[in-house]
């Protein structure tokens, strides 16, 4: 990357260029004024000596006139003024100051002329000129030496103070410059080893509170989402090749034994069993996508208010035939008006799998109950029996895909109904547990917004 | 019965004529949403089969399209989408019926039997229904056999009425869970076979002419046979 391509150094440079643009409009303005400001004030005090010596003149003749001009010089200074009187013949016939002024006609106003003194420096003067009686001419020069020291300071300070401060503006635009690119320099070389290693578990370094550690954590917590959408798949892979390969393998075989034997009966039973197995596997499939869809937040999910109350009494209607076939007494305690904003299907499926779950697992003669209520902002429903219960280190991993109580997984169920429920649960922004039921089993705690 | 099958898959199509031909419905494959369109247009067909995602066109928008040209023709949609929303959806664009694939072809033969049911059905609002000397009063909702008066709660009632108005036909689990409870998945427990035992108590227990069968592997069927 070309320096000039950098962001902050190209803004840098751009202040720098416009504070300098304005700088040395700063300084023609200045200076313009300053030297009219000084010039006019010279022109002032000509103005004021010509009145002076006009005065002089009228009141005590040529004497007067030489006295007051000797007085002047004294005061004044010689090399700084210069005063000559012509007769109508343009004769001098007096001339004072250490200034020869040149002119010889008189004019109106104020004239500049660049002379050399006696003692050999080179002025800029002022010269105004006047009349007297008898057609006399007189001439006062006054040096501008004094107005040009001042303006030449003024120079020096302008152009000393402007170098220092562009020499700090530029130490501090490249200190802040630096700054910015360290930081920034820092998150490239995180991103990139992230992008070189695949290491998703890696965090930002997060130094303050400023723009940049807010950033610091968004990309953070992007980070940690990315790093469980990829966990998520890669769980989902795994379980693909371990709970997918049996039922493949076993199919593989019964085909393959099948086509061995010629017997239309055994071909025909052995068909059915591959039909099972597929169907089988064909609900562990749906459902792993269900789950992985919906934890990755892939799943397109239709919501309105949906009457909860009514659909877990539905559930509760629906389930209590087979609970009672299974030896179960289904109990069910919903209060009236629960409303959650959500999928109907999706919430329907989460308790259908609670309810699946106890029909499976709880023996006959057990209790099972589904208490629904609201407490405050969120509706609380348990689904809990009398039946032998998850013990407390397998309460958080039967939410796991695939994780199944029963060890010689002789049971019907595939290990992903807890899963799903979760997935969906979540999806409904709720929260699911297990606790020890007073039933005695186990007691599956939900809790959802309500609408 | 002519069906009009649309599917980009030739190996799939291939099987689905094939399988169709077994029940007698003579069919026709279009490859893809635009021949699909063109074949719609250009002959009457009985019931459209169509896939969802197909090349250059897709289903939803074929659908869309022949609803939006009049056409009224039943048509069951076949999607490996089987999300919920997704189903609402294929409904919207004017789908009949849905059906997740991999489906099993008695659950498809049953639900082409029921939409083409529905077409055929008597025009008008039926009051009753009938299957032998059981009886179904649609108005009162009265339910008797032989002219006794059976009591359903109105689950049971809504169940019986679903399996009456396609008597004859093979109704399948899935069926009854979508049309009698509305519910899109399946359970991983037989409650609607549990459902299904407790009617057949009530409607045929005390009577020697059973009317609700259980087609193995399959569902079941209302008729007066035994």
């Amino acid at each position: 990357m070309r320096l000039s391509d950098s962001a902050p150094i190209r803004l840098a440079l751009g202040l720098l260029l416009t504070y300098l643009g304005g700088a040395v409009l700063l300084f023609f303005f200045l200076d313009y004024q300053l030297t009219s400001t000084l010039t006019r004030e010279v022109d002032r005090g000509l103005m004021e000596e010509r009145d002076l010596l006009q005065r002089q003149y009228r009141d005590s003749g040529t004497v007067g006139l030489h006295r007051a001009i000797e007085n002047r010089i004294e005061s004044e200074g010689s090399q700084s003024r210069g005063f000559r009187i012509l007769d109508p013949q343009k004769k001098i016939t007096y001339q004072a100051g250490g200034l020869a002024i040149p002119m010889t006609e008189p004019f109106s106003g104020v004239q500049q002329s660049r002379l050399e003194t006696s003692d050999g420096k080179k002025h800029t003067v002022r010269v105004i000129s006047f009349s007297m009686g008898q057609e006399m001419t007189g001439f006062v020069a006054s040096s501008t030496e004094f107005m040009q020291g001042l303006i030449d300071n003024f120079r020096q300070t302008f152009l000393v103070t402007a170098g220092v401060v562009t020499l700090f503006g530029l130490a501090l635009g490249y200190w802040l410059v630096w700054r910015f690119l360290v930081r920034i320099e820092a998150f490239n070389r995180h991103t990139q080893l992230i992008v070189q290693s695949g290491d998703l578990s890696s965090r930002m370094p997060v130094v303050g509170n400023d723009e940049f550690s807010v950033l610091a954590c968004n990309m953070n917590a992007m980070l940690e989402r990315i790093e469980k959408l990829v966990q998520g798949i890669r769980q989902v892979s795994d379980n693909i090749a371990h709970d997918l390969r049996t039922p493949l393998t076993r199919l593989r075989s019964e085909v393959q034994v099948a086509l061995q034997q010629g017997d239309a009966d055994t071909h025909k039973a052995a068909l059915e069993r591959v039909h099972g197995e597929l169907e089988k596997m064909q609900s562990i499939f749906s459902s792993l996508l269900a789950i992985s869809r919906a934890e990755s937040g892939g799943m397109p999910v239709r919501r309105a208010v949906v009457d909860f109350s009514e659909l877990l009494n539905e559930l509760l209607e629906l389930y209590t035939p087979s609970a009672e076939e299974h030896g179960l007494v289904l109990h069910g305690e919903v209060a009236d008006g629960l409303l959650i904003y959500g999928n109907r299907q999706l919430l329907a499926q989460i308790i259908s799998n609670l309810l699946d779950n106890a029909l499976k697992y709880v023996p006959a003669g057990s209790e099972v109950r589904l208490q629904a209520q609201r407490q405050e902002s969120q509706i609380k429903v348990v689904v809990e029996d009398g039946g032998p219960g998850i013990p407390p280190t397998m309460r958080d991993k039967v939410f796991e895909r695939f994780t199944r109580l029963d060890p010689s997984r002789t049971m019907a169920g595939s290990g992903l109904g807890l899963s799903l429920a979760k997935a969906f649960v979540e999806l409904h922004h709720g929260t699911i547990a297990i606790t020890k039921s007073p039933l005695g089993g186990s007691a599956f705690i939900l809790d959802l917004p309500a609408a | 019965m002519k069906i009009l099958i649309v599917e980009d898959d030739p190996a799939a199509a291939a099987l689905l004529q094939q399988g169709l031909a077994g029940f007698g419905y003579v069919s026709e494959i279009a490859r893809d949403g635009l021949e699909g369109l063109e074949k719609a247009r250009a002959a009457s067909f009985d019931l459209w089969l169509v896939d969802i995602m197909l090349p250059r066109f897709d289903g939803l928008s074929m659908l869309r399209t022949l609803r939006g040209e009049g056409l009224h023709t039943p048509a069951l949609i076949l999607s490996a989408l089987g999300e919920v929303d997704e189903r609402v959806e294929g409904l919207r664009a004017g789908g009949d019926d849905y059906l997740v694939k991999p489906y099993d072809f008695s659950e498809l033969q049953a639900r082409i039997e029921a939409l083409l049911r529905r077409v055929r059905g008597t025009p008008g609002i039926e009051t009753e229904l009938a299957v032998a000397d059981l009886k179904v009063d649609l108005l009162t909702r009265k339910v008797t056999r032989a002219g006794q008066e059976i009591f359903l709660k109105p689950r049971e009632f809504r169940l019986l009425e679903y399996l009456m108005r396609h008597a004859g036909q093979v109704v399948t689990r899935t069926m009854l869970l979508e049309n009698v409870w509305d519910y899109y998945f399946d359970p991983q427990t037989n409650v609607v076979d549990v459902h299904v035992s407790r009617l057949r108590q009530q409607i045929d227990k005390y009577f020697p002419l059973p009317l609700l069968h259980t087609v193995r592997g399959e569902g079941y069927m209302m008729r007066p046979r035994g």
